[in-house]
């Protein structure tokens, strides 16, 4: 069974995703939920998921420097991270790509928007 | 030449409107008339490439319905936790919605972590940067302290 781990501070937010990949077809997956980037790093750390989903902007650990730590970590550094922000432009979403991140989506997410960028890992 | 309140009230509408929409379905028409009765609201700040603060003002019963829509739940089934969240969501969907609109697509912008507050909303439409828009025969408001937004 696939593991995703979501990363965001709002419950509402966190709930909101998760619906939509309900919606898309990922609602066998297991689905955790981190409250900030320290928690997703450790849960990810115990039990390496198959994608990681991220807010940037949290408390105890912002999304891009757990970004930075999944990117740099010999275990999950091959770990895809979906960003999704509020706050994003082109320039930012450039340099979390050039970060490693799989890609960038601005909130409010939709089912649609998911199935763009996660397309290859739904078939997989 | 300072920006107005007026001049960012179409963009302000269209971040709202676009923000409900797509988290709970619902469409949000243009309003003159603050909230009444117990209103709930959050503040978030604006932390770069301006100073500035935006605060978002519901009356419970409407973020109850907000709520109920988002969640997906009966409105009996909502937790304190769960209105909290969806006010703080919102006003942090809304304010990136809005500055990805009015900020030129190469600058960065920075927003702090949304805040609850208490007592009463702390602006009114007297105010320079303050919205009131309508959703479900409801008001809502938005506003700033503009010291900031006057700037762009």
């Amino acid at each position: 069974m696939k593991k995703i781990i979501i990363a965001d501070d709002s419950g509402m937010a966190r709930m909101f995703i998760r619906r939509c990949l309900q919606i898309i077809g990922l609602g066998d997956t297991d689905i955790r939920e981190a409250t900030d980037g320290r928690e997703a790093l450790e849960m990810a750390k115990d039990d390496p998921p198959n994608l990681l989903i991220t807010d940037l902007n949290m408390p105890n650990l912002d999304g891009e420097s757990l970004l930075k730590r999944v990117k740099s970590s010999p275990k999950l550094c091959d770990l895809p991270v979906l960003v999704i922000t509020s706050a994003g432009n082109p320039a930012r979403e450039q340099a979390l790509k050039e970060m490693g991140a799989l890609g960038v989506l601005h909130k409010p997410v939709s089912p649609a928007m998911l199935v763009e960028i996660l397309g290859d890992f739904i078939e997989s | 030449m300072s920006k107005t309140g007026t001049d960012l009230a179409p963009d302000v509408f269209r971040a709202v409107g676009e923000s409900i929409e797509n988290m709970a379905f619902m469409e949000v028409t243009h309003g003159t008339e603050a909230p009444t009765g117990e209103v709930s609201w959050a503040s978030i700040s604006i932390d770069d490439p301006i100073r500035d603060r935006l605060y978002l003002g519901i009356p419970l019963p409407l973020l109850r319905q907000l709520t109920g829509s988002v969640f997906g739940l009966d409105e009996a089934e909502l937790t304190e936790q769960m209105l909290r969240d969806t006010l703080a969501e919102l006003l942090n969907t809304l304010g990136g919605v809005l500055f990805t609109r009015i900020l030129p697509p190469q600058v960065t912008y920075q927003l702090g972590l949304p805040e609850h507050g208490t007592g009463p909303f702390p602006k009114t439409p007297a105010d320079d940067f303050c919205w009131c828009m309508q959703l479900e025969d409801a008001a809502l408001i938005l506003a700033a302290d503009g010291n900031g937004l006057a700037t762009l």
